[in-house]
């Protein structure tokens, strides 16, 4: 019987990990739990994913309906009713809801993955208690859904693109590039997060209180540009500062990709992720006992 | 090969710390706090299970078997001491934990094995088996909250039953489902001991003394008792009766067993003109309520037995009145294994030429109890009326006893043959 020692199930490897232990182990582990069990992420991934609209008569195609209805209604709000400055910049009026439609699919990624992770954990009360389950996947888990959403939103975007712009819209395929630490970052944030969230359960309200203003000190509806110069290295400490405004320079405004900015954005990205990972492993041990 | 796998714990010991703000419990992941109070949920425990072995761990409500079996299975942290552990674990402690009841069967079926640790072929490959094993048939595509308890929990297991895992825990679940599915849970618990360890939690003596080789008795997050499952249970028992000596008490032991004798209770079927003999136990009856069965002693030597062997001379003695006039009463009775089979009965009317007289008395029964299988029996008593053939009083598990026996490994009873003979080929070998 040959039995790998890392195997999730090895409980040794739970139960005996010496807390807050840094160095290699602390580099490789925090994607232990993805690269030994994908097939468990892959499925539960799909749950997850399914389960909101699962029973509706719609079902994923409201996945595709949400954004298109969301960018409808922004258009009209802030590109008709309230002039926005990307009309004089922009060489097509329809482009306007497009970049509308570039800021409120990455905002809203990140506003998913922060709104839902105080309370994942304890959605998933039967995986903390009654069964043996790698619970760091479960913030890989969040983080991937609403990547996926993010994608079917993207694939959108590109079509509209091509429509619009009547040729095919190549510089589309930064907007991955740019979203991938994004995403490593908030894999950490999500940690934090639900860490805490299992802990004290006031920070899933508290979120929903935030998460409005994190959209408004949000360059999503205005460009970082209208922004005083006074305040505006406080919006380069917001995450999706960088993201947004990278994002729509690339699709509509023929920009090329600020790799410093880019470096260092990864940089942070890796830091929060790590970080992340430290507290949740220190944090986890207590879940059954609060759950 | 198999010195490897094994599952060491050593001094294990779990805390619950109470604190007033669940916040504390977050910064005492960091740093040491003192809790408002300390519960030891299990202390200063050793357990060592090898391949081939099953562990059985009894004890009451809130003795911390559960505790032991979550500590096991890594899913809490051990306060005290450590576990060590070679191979993979499958930990049953919950059937259908994670379950979605928006999804079908089949999609249940796939993320729970992938729980376990299959990848989506091997699923695929033992998704037949796990359709057959769980028998639920089309319901498989079905959403599971169309599902009944039973079908849940059978598909439950099902798929528990078909994951590669050296090391089982399993926590209480052989409870559920009918007849049926609880043999076929017994019966994979039996196979999978020859290929891995299992260590049980029940606090069914029956289920304890049938499957496992060990058991350890758990008071109180704390160990009273270890060795062969039937010193363990006749420890665990006498524990129980000195305790209290409530019916309440017994029933707790085999909490299984009132629940199924209950659903033997049915509600009355309409009258037929079949002759309602008092012995019929299987007729469902509606007592009047005007007689009284009070409470009713089964001995052996003079002394009250609850853990018999077989071949005793026992007496059960029957004490009613009857509250009415003009009744001609019978007292009888019918002994009923767990599942609510009726094994053997007798009544007044074998012993005394017509019914008694008088309005209350008792009645005792003297006979040799037959060798039966290991598990729980009760007395199911009734007190009739001749005349009206009306039921005045029932007394469904008016004495409960425990049958500690390995005389029997098949059928429902057994007899000491007294006499036998071998002829083979026309020549007489035995006597």
């Amino acid at each position: 019987m040959d039995i790998d020692p890392s195997l999730p199930h090895d409980v040794t490897n739970l139960a005996g990990r010496p807390s807050g232990r840094l160095g290699l182990d602390g580099l490789v582990s925090p994607f232990g739990s993805l690269l030994r069990s994908p097939e468990l992420f892959r499925r539960v991934l799909l749950r997850d994913l399914e389960s909101t609209f699962r029973g509706s008569v719609l079902g994923l195609l409201w996945i595709v309906l949400i954004p298109l209805v969301m960018v409808a209604l922004y258009t009209f709000v802030f590109g008709v009713v309230l002039k926005s400055a990307w009309v004089a910049q922009s060489t097509s009026p329809l482009e306007v809801p497009l970049i509308y439609f570039t800021g409120l699919t990455i905002s809203g990624f990140f506003l998913e993955v922060i709104n839902r992770a105080p309370n994942f954990i304890r959605q998933h009360t039967s995986y903390v208690k009654k069964v043996i389950f790698p619970l760091d996947l479960l913030d890989w888990v969040l983080v991937g859904t609403a990547l996926v959403k993010l994608a079917i939103s993207f694939i959108l975007l590109a079509a509209f693109l091509a429509i619009v712009e009547q040729r095919l819209p190549l510089e589309v395929i930064w907007v991955p590039v740019l979203v991938v630490p994004l995403a490593v970052m908030l894999v950490g944030v999500a940690w934090i997060l639900s860490a805490i969230g299992t802990y004290v359960r006031d920070l899933g309200h508290a979120l929903t209180i935030i998460s409005p203003v994190i959209m408004f000190v949000t360059p999503v509806f205005y460009s970082l540009d209208q922004v005083p110069e006074v305040a505006r290295g406080a919006y380069l400490v917001n995450p999706l500062t960088f993201v947004l405004e990278q994002a729509r320079a690339i699709l509509f405004f023929g920009a090329g990709v600020d790799w410093a900015g880019y470096a260092g954005y990864w940089v942070a990205a890796v830091i929060v992720f790590w970080l992340g990972f430290q507290f949740f492993s220190r944090a986890r041990s207590g879940f059954a006992d609060v759950i | 090969m198999s010195s490897e796998l094994r599952l060491v714990a050593r001094n294990l010991g779990k805390r619950y710390d109470l604190f007033r703000k669940p916040a504390a419990h977050l910064v005492k992941q960091f740093v040491d706090v003192r809790p408002a109070r300390e519960h030891w949920a299990l202390r200063n425990l050793d357990l060592e299970v090898a391949r081939g072995e099953c562990i059985g761990i009894v004890g009451r409500n809130g003795s911390g078997k559960s505790t032991l079996l979550s500590l096991l299975a890594g899913i809490l942290k051990p306060t005290t001491g450590s576990v060590e552990m070679r191979g993979r674990v499958a930990a049953l402690l919950e059937l259908g934990a994670g379950f979605h009841p928006d999804f079908t069967g089949r999609e249940n079926a796939y993320l729970s094995a992938a729980v376990f640790g299959l990848s989506g072929e091997e699923v695929e490959k033992r998704l037949p088996s796990i359709e057959e094993f769980a028998g639920i048939g089309d319901f498989i595509d079905r959403p599971v909250r169309q599902y009944s308890s039973g079908m849940y929990a059978r598909l439950a297991f099902a798929v528990a039953a078909h994951v590669d895992a050296d090391i089982l825990l399993v926590d209480e679940i052989l409870g559920v489902g009918d007849v049926r599915f609880q043999q076929r849970c017994a019966q994979f618990i039996r196979d999978f001991r020859r290929r891995g360890a299992v260590v049980l939690v029940s606090h069914s003596e029956e289920t304890v003394l049938a499957l496992c080789d060990s058991a350890v008795w758990l008071a109180d997050g704390v160990e009273q008792a270890r060795g062969t499952p039937r010193e363990v249970m006749y420890l665990y028992q006498q524990s129980l009766r000195r305790q209290s000596g409530s019916l309440e008490e017994e029933f707790e032991v085999a909490g299984e067993l009132t629940s199924s004798a209950a659903e033997r209770w049915r509600p009355a079927e309409p009258e037929t003109d079949r002759p309602r003999g008092l012995l019929d136990f299987e007729a469902e009856v509606t007592p009047t309520g005007s007689g009284r069965i009070g409470p009713c002693t089964l001995s052996a030597r003079g002394e009250p037995l609850r853990s018999a062997k077989g071949g005793e001379d026992v007496l059960l003695r029957i004490p009613y009145s009857i509250g009415q006039h003009g009744c001609e009463p019978i007292v009888g009775f019918a002994l009923r294994d767990r599942m609510g089979t009726a094994v053997f009965g007798a009544d007044s009317t074998e012993f005394a030429s017509g019914p008694l007289d008088g309005e209350a008395g008792e009645v005792e029964f003297g006979f040799f109890l037959p060798y039966l299988p290991s598990g729980a029996y009760t007395i199911d008593v009734r007190l009739v009326d001749a005349a009206s053939g009306a039921c005045l009083a029932t007394r469904p598990d008016a004495v409960l006893f425990q049958v500690l026996s390995r005389h029997i490994s098949a059928g429902m009873a057994s007899v000491a043959p007294s006499a036998a003979s071998l002829v083979v080929d026309g020549e007489r070998l035995v006597p």
